[in-house]
């Protein structure tokens, strides 16, 4: 992950600035920065949208296709996740230099959307044991600039939210030969249930308190952090801890209470924002990537 | 797609193994964990330093379970700690299952925290730890087991990682120690702890985790890590015993 090099005296500023629950960016410890959201970025993909916190900005897209079913749930669709890192965030991540942080990223969202609740995989379902809706969900890292985990997770949900799956018919003849119509209005579509979408928050330990949405410098004051996926009914869906350090048990309990405090707060934020963003239809000024 | 001509190729209307058609038991119906109670754990067998090529070794088994061995060696490398997790080919009965993924991240962030690795800065240490059977929670068992291992070998470490697994079952029930088809069907937990200084070293969570199950979940966890540590230092204790031989009549 991009990294920067702190003098100890820049570690202690931020550290007592921690502990005062006043940041060096003028935050509380539980106050996330400004989220830009934008959906419907990329007109090839069935869903797509595009968040920036700070200085890290993320691109997702969605494509459903056409696939099998998998053998074990012949009876529900599936979602595959790619995560790519582009050169551009940071030069380390040249050649095959992202692949590590890629690989782990996209193990950390199987395992938030590995249960019942995230996605309702059955309405992805066409016809059970033969087609079914695979949703490739591709995430783009075009800058990274700390709390990488929070702004994937927010911008996928975002990017759900705008998806846009054809309807498709199954038609029977007298035979039983199956075949598959897809309707000819361009608008006739289903949409998912994003309610039980998880958003990750990210706990970063510093000194005795904790903090959300850590820039990079904060990250780096930081030994260990602990990751929590919550859903908008405050279900935890998975639960991490990352970093070097080891963590209280007492600590780790609170950070749980927190991030389901902070995740209940910004489910209920970015749900707003993308049902205004929607209701404002074509409209909508766009604003893209370059500014 | 391309065809590989030298293949016999099965018909082009394949249909699905029969196996895969049969009705699984009822998941409602199934009573959860008979002859073991909640909080209970199976037994387990410890061994260290029974590897002679290796620094340090270490073999863990639960009872009717999970089989777990690991070896410590000194690589080339500077200042690192390299682990290394497989799992045999037949360690379960489902080949590649998904939910396996991240277990080595787990393993190397749980021992990075206990590992002195500052005092070994021209040194890299090459972990290897081979999951043999896997009859549920052999990923904490790995853990235990990787630690021991280093332990053996005399690498400085804070305190020893002992790792717990427990799961949450449909109707909210907590277990510990879960086996294979416990852990299928519910949310897991994987937690190691460094029980000395009862400080978390790992956490891994998955599945849906409801109100305050969580917390009840990890301290159900230290409590099995806490239970396994005496068992663990005793291991210890012998492989020592047996590489120290016993002071001479000259050496009193």
């Amino acid at each position: 992950m991009a990294s920067v090099v702190l003098s100890e005296a820049e570690k202690v500023y931020i550290l007592h600035g921690v502990q005062d629950d006043l940041r060096t960016d003028g935050r509380g410890c539980e106050d996330y920065r400004v989220i830009e959201v934008e959906t419907d970025v990329v007109s090839n993909t069935t869903g797509s949208a595009r968040v920036k916190i700070g200085h890290t900005d993320v691109l997702v897209g969605v494509k459903a296709e056409m696939g099998t079913p998998k053998l074990d749930r012949p009876g529900e669709g599936y979602v595959e996740f790619f995560v790519d890192c582009s050169a551009n965030a940071t030069p380390e991540f040249e050649g095959r230099g992202g692949e590590e942080l890629g690989t782990e990223i996209s193990n950390m969202l199987y395992k938030i959307f590995d249960n019942q609740s995230s996605v309702d995989l059955e309405s992805l379902c066409i016809l059970p044991r033969e087609h079914c809706w695979v949703l490739y969900i591709d995430v783009l890292l075009l800058e990274c600039g700390g709390n990488l985990f929070d702004t994937i997770t927010i911008c996928i949900k975002a990017a759900l939210f705008n998806t846009r799956i054809p309807k498709v018919n199954v038609l029977e003849d007298d035979e039983g030969a199956k075949e598959i119509e897809l309707s000819d209005d361009p608008y006739d579509c289903m949409r998912l249930n994003v309610e039980g979408v998880p958003c990750i928050v990210t706990l970063n330990k510093i000194g005795h308190r904790h903090v959300v949405d850590a820039t990079l410098q904060e990250e780096a004051c930081s030994l260990a952090s602990v990751l929590v996926a919550v859903n908008m009914k405050g279900t935890l869906t998975c639960m991490r801890k990352m970093g070097k350090g080891s963590l209280d048990p007492e600590s780790i309990f609170e950070m749980i209470g927190t991030g389901k405090r902070v995740a209940k707060s910004l489910h209920v934020s970015l749900q707003s924002v993308l049902n205004q963003e929607e209701s404002m239809g074509k409209k909508r000024q766009k604003i893209g990537f370059l500014r | 797609m391309p065809v590989d001509s030298r293949r016999v190729r099965g018909p082009e209307d394949g249909s699905q193994s029969p196996a895969l058609y049969a009705e699984k038991e009822k998941e409602g119906e199934k009573v959860l964990r008979v002859g073991r109670g909640p909080s209970e754990q199976r037994a387990v067998c410890v061994r260290a330093g029974l590897l002679s090529q290796a620094a340090g070794s270490a073999y863990v088994e639960v009872a009717g379970g999970s089989k777990v061995m690991c070896g410590v060696w000194w690589g080339g490398g500077e200042g690192r700690l390299h682990c290394d997790l497989r799992w045999a080919r037949f360690s379960s009965p489902s080949t590649g299952s998904q939910r396996r993924g991240g277990g080595a991240l787990l393993l190397q962030q749980s021992l990075e925290s206990a590992v002195r690795m500052e005092r070994y800065p021209r040194a890299e240490l090459m972990l290897s730890v081979l999951v043999m059977e896997e009859r549920g929670a052999a990923l904490p068992m790995a853990i235990t087991c990787a630690a021991l291992a280093l332990a053996d070998a005399g690498i400085e470490m804070y305190d020893l990682v002992v790792g717990a697994a427990a799961c949450r079952g449909k109707t909210g029930e907590i277990l510990l120690d879960p086996t294979e088809e416990e852990e299928e069907i519910s949310a897991n937990m994987y937690l190691t702890i460094m029980p000395n200084l009862s400080q978390v070293s790992g956490l891994l969570c998955t599945g849906e985790w409801e109100g305050d199950s969580p917390v009840e979940a990890m301290k159900l966890c230290m409590e099995g890590c806490q239970r396994l540590y005496p068992l663990l230092q005793q291991s210890l204790l012998s492989s020592s015993k047996k590489k120290v031989p016993p002071p001479g009549p000259e050496a009193s």
